[in-house]
């Protein structure tokens, strides 16, 4: 990466060098001048971004070449997509530390958590305690202590401790209830609610968060749930609290209304081979997909959805409001599943080999470094 | 007297109402919960209206007045203008102005007395504060923010600002102000005080995550009800903490 990066930056000043029109020469002040504006960082992931732009990091002695040869035409080439689209090209390395939820995340995590209801009124600050209070189980991601939460991932049990006849709870399982349209579902849904042994995950993320955060999430949430079922220290109620035996998953995800219409073709989402029942009202929008029918059409927006939808025992998914939706935009739905525990781990197998889990070999390290770089595409939101 | 509320699931009382001593304004909300419990306690002394600004709930945000006046930005509407001017009391006077930073509310803080300005708004704007809210115009920052409305909240009685103020800030603005001022937080933890909660004379609302602690201190510093400013170094002293160093 450094080398690369000096790379860019000498590029940048040969760019400086060479003489060109008026109005490249704009284009090449407002570069230079942008990138010796921003601090350092900044600067180099300018340079960074126009190497990022030819095809293929390892190409880069052919791309130099290229530009040599042609110097004003491709000069002028580099950075008109630089200006363009400039700021959505840059990246900037952000870095990743995982805490347990403390009381200085209260603002934080109500900020996440407020539309968890999809914008139904709902006791936000309650959830939020609870989450805060339960110091055996819960992870919360920020980049530095002092930050907001990035993201938020913890277990509840639904019918004992913390979260068992509070507010919250009660709100959300009529939100879910009244989600789901299909009657035996909802029976399930009622059952694995009230039921003991029933694990509720309450995860939020920000919107582009990297995919590589879900797996040690998912890791740490799996190992804290473990350790507090069966660590001695713990008295036997919350070693019970804790011994779940299916987790109930509620999640946002997608669909493509052009593939609903076109019946599909594009295959864009991973098809929920496994997992039980779609809601009965859209079948007819789905007619022609066939037996695939069921859930194809979903597109995950994180990677552990897709991996647990897949070994779910049963769900189903509704609309939510949302915004008109914009030409190509995806469709917003809630999802709930139950997840069966002994499947678990399969299901983050599957994920691991898929995203990569740099918890895995790393051990018990709490810090995952952003391997991933966080394209501050704001704008593409 | 503090009153806790929300508007719609947001704790930020003070970005939906503007109230001071002569009016309130509330936002226009889905659920009639927020403006009513603004009317249960006001509409005996004063005017309690609803009205959107710039066709936005903001109205805590964009405005900025006291009992001699109201500032609206060059946003608002015709409609809206002339819907609050019907509503006011004619000593009240209304006026839009055209200013650059049109947050008005995040910009402007002020009492009937005095008013703190951001350090950057026009000469112009400044001369219509002095005249129309009738004080005397101070440029100022709040703990290094520029945005005096969203990090402090003051009336005629007390004042609360920024949690990070240092000493010398809160001496220098209180004596400007020559109200007695204090540091601290509302919500919770939220240091926007300007947004977290709204006050006059007799009457403050904050967010229904405000703490116990935060609600004597509000209490206190504002004067309502029987707390008085010296409860914070007397009897609520062992609940405060008043440096970590």
């Amino acid at each position: 990466m450094p080398k690369r990066k000096a790379e860019a930056q000498l590029k940048r000043e040969e760019d400086e060098e060479q003489p060109s029109d008026g109005v490249e020469d704009d284009d090449n002040d407002k570069n230079a001048s942008e990138g010796d504006d921003e601090p350092d960082g900044e600067g180099n992931d300018e340079g960074d971004s126009d190497e990022g732009e030819d095809s293929s990091e390892g190409e880069s002695d052919d791309s130099d070449s290229d530009d040599d040869s042609g110097p004003e035409a491709s000069s002028s080439e580099v950075e008109s997509e630089d200006d363009e689209e400039g700021e959505a090209y840059k990246e900037i390395n952000v870095q990743f530390e995982f805490f347990d939820p403390q009381e200085r995340d209260f603002l934080g995590l109500r900020a996440l958590l407020n539309t968890y209801l999809d914008g139904q009124q709902y006791d936000c600050s309650g959830l939020v305690d609870a989450i805060i209070k339960q110091t055996a189980v819960g992870t919360v991601v920020k980049s530095s202590e002092e930050d907001d939460p990035f993201a938020v991932l913890t277990a509840f049990n639904t019918c004992q401790g913390i979260a068992a006849g509070s507010v919250w709870l009660t709100q959300l399982r009529e939100y879910l209830t009244a989600g789901c349209s299909d009657p035996a579902t909802r029976e399930k849904l009622s059952k694995a609610l009230s039921g003991p042994g029933t694990g509720l995950l309450v995860s939020e993320r920000l919107i582009n968060c990297p995919p590589q955060l879900a797996p040690p999430l998912m890791q740490m949430l799996m190992e804290e749930v473990d350790g507090a079922a069966k660590d001695e220290d713990y008295p036997q109620e919350e070693r019970e609290e804790f011994a779940f035996k299916r987790f109930l998953h509620v999640t946002r995800v997608y669909t493509d209304p052009q593939d609903e219409q076109e019946g599909g073709d594009e295959g864009q989402a991973a098809g929920g081979s496994g997992a039980a029942s779609a809601p009965g009202r859209d079948s007819s929008l789905r007619g022609k997909l066939g037996d695939e029918g069921k859930n194809a059409l979903i597109v995950y927006v994180r990677p552990e959805d897709e991996y647990l939808h897949q070994v779910s025992s049963w769900s189903f998914t509704f609309p939510v409001e949302s915004r008109p939706l914009a030409k190509g935009d995806l469709r917003p739905l809630r999802a709930v599943m139950c997840v069966e525990a002994r499947r678990m781990r399969e299901a983050r197998e599957m994920m691991d080999m898929v995203v990569g889990n740099m918890m895995a070999d790393g051990g018990a390290s709490a810090v995952a470094a952003g391997g991933g770089n966080v394209v501050a595409a704001a704008a593409g939101e | 007297m503090a009153t806790r509320c929300q508007f719609e699931n947001s704790n930020d009382v003070g970005v939906f109402a503007k109230l001071t001593n002569a009016y309130c304004i509330c936002a226009l909300g889905g659920a009639e919960n927020f403006y009513s419990v603004f009317e249960a306690e006001l509409s005996d002394h004063i005017p309690v209206i609803k009205s959107s600004v710039a066709g936005t709930r903001l109205v805590g945000r964009l405005t900025v007045g006291n009992r001699n006046g109201l500032l609206l930005p060059n946003t608002t509407s015709d409609q809206e203008l002339t819907h609050i001017r019907n509503c006011l009391p004619d000593e009240v006077v209304v006026q839009r102005i055209d200013e650059r930073l049109s947050a008005l509310g995040n910009c402007i803080a002020c009492n009937d007395y005095v008013a703190l300005i951001h350090p950057d708004i026009d000469r112009e704007t400044e001369e219509i504060v002095a005249d129309v809210l009738g004080v005397e115009v101070f440029r100022q920052t709040v703990a290094g923010n520029v945005l005096v409305g969203s990090y402090c909240a003051f009336t005629n009685q007390g004042g609360l600002v920024h949690p990070k103020t240092s000493i010398e800030d809160l001496d220098e603005l209180s004596s400007l102000l020559q109200i007695p001022l204090v540091a601290g937080t509302v919500n919770r933890g939220s240091d926007v005080i300007g947004a977290g909660l709204v006050a006059n004379d007799w009457a403050a609302f904050c967010g229904l995550d405000t703490t116990s602690t935060e609600l004597s201190v509000i209490e206190s510093v504002f004067k309502l009800r029987d707390a008085q400013p010296m409860n914070i170094i007397n009897d609520l002293r062992a609940s405060l903490i008043d440096t970590m160093a």
